[in-house]
């Protein structure tokens, strides 16, 4: 069940009416339920993955709490992130060590077969690993209280819009939406839910994925493109995987508004900052937060010297780029991220906090951004490290040639001027408009999704993830 | 009293704060009729622009209307079904198959341009398998049906799996499906949505003054291609070329899809239908030379068809390995027979056919 059909409409239309007809408890109960038959759609069996993730770190929040002894405290700790990087490590990356090993083992001359097991990636197991990591952590820095009530909870780990790919909730900013009650919304927020449910749907039947035709076209066979064809293939893929991406955190947190929940904020107009750390705290902030809080500040962060920063941010990014997927790919694009990022500093780069759309002078280091993050998104994309090469020599050598995959490309100028839009007055910036040119803003959506949605369903990207 | 009431009434409709005189009036109802005016002009202009819309993406489920058609029109039962993509429709002539063979009592050719073998395993079940009652189903390949490497062809053959016109024949069509057919009875908007997804190529056909009218391949009556078998129309078109050369760039055997074709053929075999698969023709000299390094991949074809004939225990014959075909009089291009080499293939099919 996608964001993007008929029957996630159907649920969430019958979820909110109930919901606001029921007392707190009740409607956290409605919820709960709502989010495993929302994610048992998928595969009952991996429920019980989710159960057990939730009892575990329940049980260890608890026992944090009542713990005094340090060294009790963080073997729990231990126990927390082992047990649930195990999981994620089975299900995720099995495959990808045991290849590795063996291809290490037959390089040293010991003969070693890889066992061959079939095993299917649970959807959003990233996502929600992450979050009840962050529970744990949170606990044991004594930042926020342990949570007694398992609904609570189990809520707080499988809240079906943010489920299977985000944002990434953080306990001190969603248990507490949980626990109180709720008050409903007001007009302000039933609207801006709206538009972001219109916004996101936009976004990903019009934008997304029509750009995917362009991206599988330019990515599926390199060979037969020429260099302009390769190069508006990767503008498409990055303005593909933005607004799909995009687009999943704008529905989920229109559904969540409606049901009076705040969900944390997950782009801010990436494409429009000036270098590659604004980049980073403008992209999937949910995950460069996560990554900022519970690794690259406990590894010492920045705090020991320029040698040991640039290893901590190589290894972060690296690590983040392994998050997305048990492929060299994304060890790849991590690894050009976080060279990025080093050079960035190496030259004594600042981030100031993105407010404003960029001015005029700023524009050639927009593009220069874009570029060196369109670079990556290559790796990311390529089905293999071969692909990308072979992407990369398409690129160089491919010559002007014939230019056919033009034709979807002005969505990706939509997508800046909706970001322009955004970043001049607000998220759902629709909204501060007139009445009726809020209604052909509606209505242009509308005609959009209609006219749009015919093609076949094409997954949110990141649910692979 | 009633007069100075009636005064600070007055004032306060004549004189109203700033604030108010800011906020519009009747929102709602501006907002309304804004969305739906937005709606309704969006309809009018897509009934205007009609005329001059690119003919449709998904050309496919058109042409399997039109296949369907032609079979509904035959009286005569027909026991033995062709079926394919354009290689085998313009390389095996279906009456004379019948004339000529003891073995078969009437031909009927159903194929559809560039599809892939899941798709032609799709066409065997769902046109043939599962709506005729045939006693003998030939399936035709050549290389360029298994290459997983073409995302286009891809495209084209999950949109023509996925159109409600293919639900609707499959009889897989869905609440959704009935409501949008409604719909696009009334709306052009949801009628011609895959023509105007693009928008550039609309400004081109508006430009030059384009029509809506949809380019349809020659059948004859018993389903077979016919717009090839003159050997001047493609031989020397470099656009015809380029597109049989993009066919085949990046070639990777789709083991998926010949899977897929398997299971199939293997489930008629097993119901007792007299499954046979035969190795196509191709004009190797200009065919292998389509792409570097096509002469491995394409004999990497020919070892994977005989193995799923085999796995199947279907009928495997080799009109390509059997017969000679490098004599350019047999050709219409690189892949597809022109009307000689027809003859000489669907000759050899008969003899072959008849030795069983």
């Amino acid at each position: 069940m996608t964001f993007n059909s008929i029957q996630y409409f159907v649920l969430l239309g019958v979820v909110v009416a109930l919901y606001w007809q029921l007392r707190h408890r009740a409607q956290n109960t409605l919820l709960l339920l709502a989010s495993y038959v929302f994610y048992g759609a998928w595969d009952w069996r991996f429920l019980s993955l989710i159960w057990a993730s939730t009892l575990l770190d329940h049980t260890i929040g608890r026992r944090l709490e009542v713990t005094d002894g340090e060294r009790a405290r963080k073997a729990l700790l231990w126990v927390s992130v082992t047990v649930n990087l195990s999981l994620l490590g089975v299900f995720k990356y099995f495959g990808f060590f045991s290849d590795g090993l063996e291809s290490l083992l037959n390089g040293l001359g010991v003969g070693w077969a890889a066992p061959t097991v079939d095993i299917v990636l649970p959807v959003g197991i990233s996502f929600y690993t992450f979050q009840t990591i962050s529970y744990t952590f949170d606990v044991y820095r004594r930042a926020i209280p342990a949570t007694r009530n398992l609904a609570d909870f189990a809520l707080y780990v499988a809240f079906f819009p943010q489920l299977v790919a985000g944002p990434i909730e953080r306990a001190a900013h969603f248990l507490p939406q949980i626990t109180a009650a709720r008050p409903r919304p007001t007009r302000e927020q039933l609207h801006s839910a709206l538009g972001l449910l219109a916004l996101g749907l936009f976004k990903k039947v019009v934008v997304a994925d029509t750009l995917a035709i362009t991206v599988d076209q330019a990515f599926g066979n390199p060979a037969g493109q020429s260099s302009l064809n390769l190069l508006f293939g990767v503008y498409a893929f990055a303005f593909q995987i933005y607004a799909d991406f995009s687009a999943y955190s704008d529905l989920a947190r229109g559904s969540a508004r409606l049901l009076g929940f705040d969900l944390l904020e997950n782009f801010r107009q990436p494409y429009l900052s000036p270098n590659i750390q604004v980049f980073w705290r403008t992209w999937h902030i949910s995950l460069s937060n996560w990554l900022r809080d519970y690794l690259y500040v406990p590894l010492g962060g920045n705090r020991a010297g320029a040698v040991r920063t640039s290893v901590n941010l190589a290894l972060v990014m690296v690590l983040g780029g392994l998050w997305h997927g048990a492929s060299w790919n994304f060890v790849i694009w991590g690894a050009i991220h976080g060279a990025l990022l080093m050079a960035h500093r190496a030259f004594g780069g600042r981030a100031a906090t993105p407010t404003e759309v960029p001015a005029l002078r700023d524009l050639p280091r927009v593009v220069l951004t874009f570029h060196a993050v369109c670079f990556a998104w290559i790796f990311f994309r390529a089905d293999t490290f071969g692909g990308a090469v072979d992407y990369l020599q398409g690129l160089a050598t491919g010559g002007l040639g014939q230019v056919n995959l033009v034709e979807h490309l002005w969505l990706g100028v939509a997508m800046i001027a909706i970001d322009v839009l955004q970043r001049r007055r607000r998220e759902v910036f629709f909204l501060d408009w007139a009445p009726h040119w809020r209604g052909v803003a509606f209505g242009a959506a509308a005609v959009g999704v209609l006219v749009f949605s015919g093609a076949p369903a094409v997954e949110f990207v990141y649910f692979q993830f | 009293m009633v007069a100075h009431a009636q005064r600070i009434l007055t004032v306060t409709h004549d004189e109203p704060d700033d604030e108010a005189a800011a906020r519009p009036r009747r929102p709602r109802l501006r907002f309304g009729l804004a969305l739906v005016g937005t709606v309704v002009a969006a309809e009018l202009l897509a009934r205007v622009l009609g005329p001059f819309l690119p003919p449709p993406n998904a050309g496919l489920p058109a042409e399997l209307d039109r296949q369907l058609e032609r079979i509904e029109a035959r009286r005569e039962p027909i026991d033995t079904f062709i079926v394919g993509a354009s290689e085998l429709a313009v390389g095996v002539d279906p009456a004379a198959l019948a004339d000529g063979s003891d073995a078969v009592g009437a031909a009927h050719t159903v194929w559809l341009a560039g599809i892939g073998a899941d798709t032609i395993g799709a066409l065997a079940r769902d046109v043939v398998l599962e709506r005729e009652e045939p006693a003998r189903l030939i399936v035709g390949l050549t290389s360029r049906e298994a290459n997983g490497a073409d995302l286009f062809r891809a495209g084209r053959d999950g949109a023509l799996l996925g159109s409600p016109a293919y639900r609707a024949m499959s009889g897989e069509l869905g609440a959704l499906d009935r409501l949008e057919r409604a719909a696009s009875q009334v709306s052009a908007l949801v009628r011609d949505r895959d023509r105007l997804r693009r928008p550039l190529e609309i400004a081109r056909h508006v430009v030059r003054n384009g029509t809506a009218e949809v380019p349809m391949l020659e059948i004859d009556e018993y389903g077979m291609h016919t717009d090839r078998l003159d050997i001047d129309r493609y031989a020397e078109s470099p656009a015809h070329l380029e597109q049989e050369r993009q066919a085949m760039a990046g070639y990777r055997l789709d083991v998926d899809a010949l899977a897929e074709l398997e299971v199939v053929l293997a489930a008629a075999q097993a119901d007792g239908v007299e499954v046979v698969l035969v190795q196509l023709p191709v004009y190797e000299r200009h065919y292998l030379a389509l792409q570097p390094g096509l002469t491995e991949r394409d004999a990497a074809f020919v070892t994977a068809t005989e193995q799923l004939a085999e796995r199947a225990g279907i009928r495997y014959l080799d009109a390509r390995g059997e017969l000679d075909w490098d004599d350019p009089t047999l050709w219409a291009d690189v892949n597809h027979l022109n009307g000689n080499g027809t003859a000489r293939l669907t000759d050899w099919l008969v003899d072959r056919l008849d030795a069983a």
